[in-house]
């Protein structure tokens, strides 16, 4: 894959995982106010924020998120627009500014779909910097960056699962499905009655998470393939567990693990013109 | 390469590296440390010990004459909508409660703080004054206690406190 359809699919992806969470943390703004589980006049008390106190009240009021989420929102929407162009730096700059600007307000409620937005944000940054100064190796920086973190955190998510008891045994799948806020009734019901198969699907979760960098080895087509069968391990996880933000935020490193997938077969010469 | 690019992979090779080391449980607090700007990931999601159990939050009031009301529950987030796959936002507050409580324990846990000096500590501020807020005082009532009760299961449920705070004043 080359680097301009690289930065192509990749910022119309994390456009649409911006949108989602600017949208739903707009939906949330009650939260940040001083009554909400996020107000500020105790999230202030943080012992590394104790300093600029009324500088820092006004930056991080429920009016300056709203500001912050309604450009974070404009910046997706230029990201949205066809082929690399003037507007991806300026507006993947300004996303990944929000993101540390989000992480440092909020403290808690982050997921790891925050995470991996904040991860590609940087190397679209990147990208699109590259291409702004006409330098190439700069620009696949940005997706070194993006591939090299979705290649660590599906292993370390794998790795970890495969150290615990309880996910070798079976019983943290049924766990977490028994749960209403990550689990569904009707998972829960089959894990129950199958504990076979629920504890297939905690060894194939553990295997194929931590296989996740075999992917870059692949033939094109097979590597193709498996990102796929990892999309759909993501579409569930949305359907069963309510994970959607992972869904769009996840996907915009695939572009950036088929870029790396080609530049390390092309290195092995494995790859015939 | 130009010598922009050459320091741009030396940082993104030095920031792939301390995320690998990130993973690590021991080395996690030197991590955390050195992490001002939320730029390390941890990617260890659900695992070694994914959350098996909801939180909730109760509370109940001490009345001027000493009786204590029955306890309340504390609305935090609505049950999950059906199109949730899709767009959810109530899953930022069961976030933020699950975290503030895994805080909590946290600190516990590791001795950083003891009973006494919970109180003083951000995630029981956030609980309390979220609490304190969200549930208006039973007339006379003087002082109030929270309470988080863990439930598992989605029909038949399973209750059990794992919080008790102190009283605080109205």
């Amino acid at each position: 894959m080359g680097l301009a359809t690289c930065l192509g699919v990749t910022k119309v992806l994390l456009a649409m995982w911006v949108l989602l969470s600017s949208a739903e943390w707009l939906q949330n703004l009650h939260l940040l106010r001083d009554d909400g589980l996020l107000s500020w006049k105790v999230l202030c008390l943080r012992p590394s924020l104790l300093r600029s106190l009324t500088l820092r009240a006004r930056l991080y009021s429920v009016r300056s998120v709203t500001a912050v989420l309604l450009c974070r929102i404009i910046a997706a929407l230029a990201l949205l627009l066809p082929g690399a162009n003037h507007a991806d730096l300026p507006a993947s700059l300004l996303i990944l500014v929000s993101c540390w600007y989000l992480s440092r307000r909020t403290l808690f409620g982050g997921d790891g779909s925050d995470q991996m937005g904040m991860v590609v944000a940087l190397g679209v940054t990147l990208m699109s910097t590259g291409l702004a100064v006409n330098d190439p190796p700069l620009a696949w920086c940005g997706v070194f960056a993006i591939a090299g973190q979705a290649t660590l955190a599906y292993p370390a998510a794998g790795i970890a699962k495969l150290v615990s008891p309880v996910w070798r045994a079976g019983v943290a799948l049924p766990g977490v499905m028994n749960t209403q806020s990550h689990g569904h009734p009707a998972a829960a019901r089959i894990a129950e009655n199958w504990p076979h198969f629920s504890r297939s699907l905690c060894w194939l979760i553990m295997v194929t998470e931590s296989l996740f960098p075999v992917v870059l080895l692949l033939r094109h087509d097979l590597a193709i393939a498996s990102l796929a069968c990892f999309a759909i391990f993501h579409l569930a996880n949305a359907y069963f567990m309510g994970l959607n933000g992972f869904v769009w935020s996840f996907l915009a490193t695939y572009p950036s693990v088929l870029a790396a997938n080609s530049s390390i077969r092309h290195f092995l010469g494995s790859v015939h013109p | 390469m130009s010598p922009a690019a050459i320091l741009l992979y030396l940082l993104v090779t030095l920031w792939l590296g301390t995320t690998l080391l990130a993973q690590f449980r021991l080395v996690l607090p030197l991590t955390s440390r050195l992490d001002g700007l939320h730029l390390i990931p941890r990617w260890t999601f659900f695992a070694p010990n994914p959350g098996v159990r909801d939180h909730h939050l109760v509370l109940r009031d001490r009345l001027a004459d000493g009786r204590l009301t029955r306890w309340k529950s504390v609305p935090v987030y609505p049950a999950r909508p059906r199109f949730a796959w899709l767009w959810n936002p109530h899953k930022r507050a069961s976030k933020v409660l699950s975290d503030a409580i895994f805080a909590l324990g946290f600190l516990l846990k590791k001795g950083y703080v003891d009973a006494a000096g919970v109180a003083f500590t951000v995630p029981y501020l956030v609980l309390l004054r979220y609490c304190a807020h969200a549930v208006p005082p039973e007339p006379g009532a003087t002082q109030f206690q929270i309470a988080i009760v863990d439930s598992a299961g989605h029909t038949q449920r399973t209750l059990e406190c794992s919080f008790l705070s102190g009283f605080h004043n109205r």
